[in-house]
């Protein structure tokens, strides 16, 4: 197993090198920020020390050299917008978008299995035929508009939950059920998918002769063996949302990794997108490596040598 | 079953307490004010210059020596009470008395000495210096307890409005750094910040001046407009600013103003077609400017003959927005063809959307009207770093016969604040260069009183009649919802700067 773990980092490694080289030199590519952080009738000699104060006035292969340096002591700079080091903003921000990506994921992945399950028992029956239009709606909803209308309804309307910020419980309501709909549309489809193959191969039909009853065929024989591809897609999923849901971040003012690299891009706050980059693609290799493990932990024919 | 039960109850209080109506803002005389970005820096020599610092602190929590009237945009006493010019390049400024900063520090003169340095410190690199000063500098000398005198590198007229821009910040404020804690002699005192979700201010009880209703304002940000005025409908917030025209639907709460923006197409005027003054006069011609308004801009806004607001000292109120004459329009197009001007070459028109609202709608449109006359110009919509190099010299050298669009606003008072930059030879965003008007803008510049008036007003009327390098456009309406329990009359300066002091509860 840890020749394993040691194999993968290695391969993460030479991935984030990647990464960080075509994010280093394509921000750069957009143009000076001078013009995002000076007014627009900044004399050229002040417009010039600006660029001198912040280096970017050295040749674009110094600029990456002093960045690597930088790097090894693990300082990615200061931002250049909220004038503070760009490592701690990032950290500041990541609980915020894990804690929103473990309420929805686990949030949709219940709902989503329940849902598939309950479809799969009887494929195009009345409740399989309910569920999946619903999933298909879920799956394909976009999640600007369910923001704003859930806020609408539930916020405005039925005066339930608070439209936005950060509190207590009832803050994470509305972000993390918006957040959960597409997964869970989703994943319900695939759970479906592969728990009516499941149903129909021979070990749930020997079951069924044993006498065993529906239930625990479906959510324990059948649901374990369709968790394979579950598990892969909702890792993707789950990749996507550590990486920051910038939408639902942003419309419900969630201090987020989303909605901070939003606003970096923006203002092309280069030492903020590096560290941020840099911090979710370890968050993202971290979570492939326990979907891995997951995988052997669910079948024992996957040995990770 | 009892364990089945108690959870079960559990989980319904649960339910029941995170189901609950939304807490709504209380009866205090604390306030909650929604802006639609962060405030992610607060250093006040940035104030003026930089997203919704100036918003924040000018005058709530750093007050200026004196303050523009937002009316006549005259300059009124602050923590100034007199000023006056002993000849052009010193001035002399007569200090409140029994102000104190803070943190208990007396406002006196060595601290208006030291606030005023602070702007010039390098590493400091202040925002507002460059929009106030310039490449003039100055040296303040204290005379007295209570009296200033600063001499300018310059003659500099307008010194009493640059100083109605600059901050007075406590001598203890970092000369170093950005400041993250700015003290200085408002009615609000920085309480507290988190640059991710919220800032507070409370009231100053040892402040010289009337003491304001509100007693504590907490600002938040969203950037939706939508979210914001949802905010003041549930009453989770009292003032949302910056909401788009379709969400401004409510007529108690919901109030639409002038800004100091005006938008307008600049024509470079280096390159055929656009160097034919024919050309540019047909391209006013040929708009309906009455056609937007309504659907394409907000039915308050209001057609413009000049790139500032008409409170600005030097407009010219003879001068009106060119009419719709579309055929007058083709009539000229035709004669500068038959003279030889290339008029069917395609002119690039840039514009970028994070200027304002409905903006490639409006552009689409300003197109259509102009194919109506014969012109073939193309929209090139590019992000801010490309529209603001369009914008400012120097100049692309290879780049097409062009124009761009673009806002500007002139919340300091004075005509000089936008002629210099964008209508001289040497303006760092002029497209013109024009000796007689260069002799005129300055002549202007360095007068006073009626005189610098009507200079301004007639550089004003060469502009618009003689030279025509812009299709002028319109006067910017910006929309603010104020919710029930408060009372608040925005006015041209609210974008930049929002008085606590003028917010009073019903």
């Amino acid at each position: 197993m840890n020749g394993y773990v040691t194999k993968r980092m290695l391969h993460s490694l030479i991935s984030m090198m990647g990464l960080i080289i075509l994010v280093f030199f394509l921000s750069r590519l957009t143009g000076n920020p001078s013009d995002l952080y000076l007014p627009i009738d900044t004399p050229a000699d002040v417009r010039a020390a600006f660029s001198q104060a912040h280096g970017f006035d050295d040749p674009m292969i110094v600029q990456f050299g002093h960045f690597l340096a930088n790097l090894v002591h693990l300082d990615f700079g200061s931002s250049m917008r909220l004038e503070r080091p760009a490592l701690n903003l990032v950290l500041e921000a990541f609980p915020v978008s894990l804690t929103l990506a473990v309420l929805a994921m686990a949030l949709a992945l219940v709902i989503a299995i329940v849902a598939g399950s309950l479809a799969a028992r009887s494929p195009n029956g009345v409740l399989d035929r309910f569920i999946n239009v619903i999933s298909l709606c879920g799956a394909s909803v976009p999640n600007f508009w369910l923001a704003l209308v859930s806020v609408l309804v539930f916020a405005v309307w039925m005066r339930w939950l608070p439209t936005s910020g950060m509190g207590g419980p009832e803050y994470w309501v509305l972000p993390v059920i918006v957040l959960a709909v597409r997964p869970c549309g989703l994943l319900a489809q695939v759970v479906r998918g592969s728990m009516i193959s499941a149903l129909s191969s021979a070990y749930v039909k020997t079951a069924r002769a044993k006498g065993v009853s529906q239930r625990v065929i479906v959510f324990v024989h059948a649901l374990r063996n369709a968790m394979l591809p579950i598990i892969t897609v909702a890792g993707d999923q789950a990749s996507g949302m550590i990486n920051g849901a910038v939408v639902v971040e942003v419309i419900f003012g969630l201090p987020g990794i989303g909605r901070l690299m939003m606003e970096s891009i923006q203002y092309r706050d280069f030492a903020v997108i590096q560290a941020g980059v840099i911090l979710t693609a370890c968050a993202i290799f971290l979570l492939n490596i326990a979907i891995d493990l997951a995988y052997a932990l669910l079948d024992p024919r996957i040995k990770h040598a | 079953m009892t364990t089945t039960r108690a959870l079960s109850a559990g989980a319904l209080l649960l339910l029941g307490a995170m189901f609950a109506p939304a807490q709504a803002q209380d009866t205090s005389r604390d306030i909650k004010i929604v802006l639609p970005s962060a405030v992610d820096v607060v250093e006040p020599c940035h104030m003026n210059s930089t997203g919704y610092i100036g918003l924040v602190l000018k005058e709530n929590v750093v007050e200026t020596l004196l303050k523009l009237d937002p009316k006549t945009s005259k300059p009124l006493p602050n923590l100034a009470t007199e000023w006056n010019q002993v000849n052009p390049t010193t001035w002399r400024i007569k200090l409140r008395e029994g102000v104190k900063f803070h943190d208990g520090t007396p406002f006196d003169a060595d601290a208006v000495v030291t606030a005023l340095k602070r702007q010039f410190v390098p590493e400091l690199a202040c925002r507002d210096k460059i929009r106030s000063f310039g490449s003039i500098t100055i040296q303040p000398k204290a005379i007295d307890k209570d009296t200033v005198e600063i001499v300018t590198s310059e003659p500099m007229p307008l010194l009493p409005l640059s100083l109605a821009q600059t901050g007075m910040t406590a001598p203890s404020t970092s000369m170093k750094e950005a400041e993250r804690h700015p003290i200085g002699t408002g009615p609000y005192v920085f309480t507290s910040w988190d640059p991710a979700q919220s800032l507070v201010l409370t009231r100053f009880d040892g402040y010289w001046g009337k003491k304001p209703e509100v007693a504590k304002a907490t600002y938040v940000w969203r950037s939706e407009p939508a979210l914001r005025a949802s905010m003041v409908a549930v009453g989770e917030a009292d003032i949302a600013l910056q909401l788009a025209v379709q969400d401004a639907t409510n007529k108690d709460t919901d109030i639409g103003y002038l800004n100091a923006d005006t938008s307008r197409v600049r024509i470079f005027m280096d390159k055929p077609p656009l160097n034919d003054k024919r050309v540019r006069e047909a391209m006013n011609l040929a708009i309906d400017r009455s056609a937007f308004i309504g659907t394409i801009v907000s039915p308050l806004s209001v057609p413009a003959s000049q790139y500032m607001l008409p409170s600005v000292n030097g407009y010219n109120p003879d001068l009106k927005p060119w009419p719709y004459d579309p055929e007058k329009a083709k009539q000229l197009i035709e004669e500068a063809r038959k003279d030889g001007v290339p008029v069917d070459t395609e002119i690039e028109l840039y514009g970028s959307e994070f200027m304002q609202a409905n903006l490639s709608e409006m552009l689409e449109t300003l197109v259509q009207y102009w194919q109506e006359v014969g012109l073939n110009v193309k929209i090139n919509m590019v992000d801010k770093i490309q529209h603001s190099a369009m914008r400012r010299k120097p100049y692309p050298a290879d780049r097409p016969p062009s124009m761009v669009h673009e806002l500007h606003d002139n919340t300091a008072g004075d005509a000089f604040y936008t002629m210099i930059v964008y209508y001289t030879s040497d303006g760092g965003l002029s497209n013109i260069s024009n000796p007689e008007l260069d002799k005129l803008l300055k002549e202007a510049s360095l007068a006073t009183g009626e005189k610098r008036t009507k200079l301004f007003q007639e550089a004003n009327r060469m502009i618009q009649q003689d030279i025509i390098p812009d299709v002028m456009l319109y006067h910017m309406v910006s929309y603010i919802r104020v919710g029930k329990r408060v009372h608040y009359e925005p006015n041209f300066t609210t974008q930049g700067q929002l008085e606590l002091s003028a917010i009073t509860f019903k």
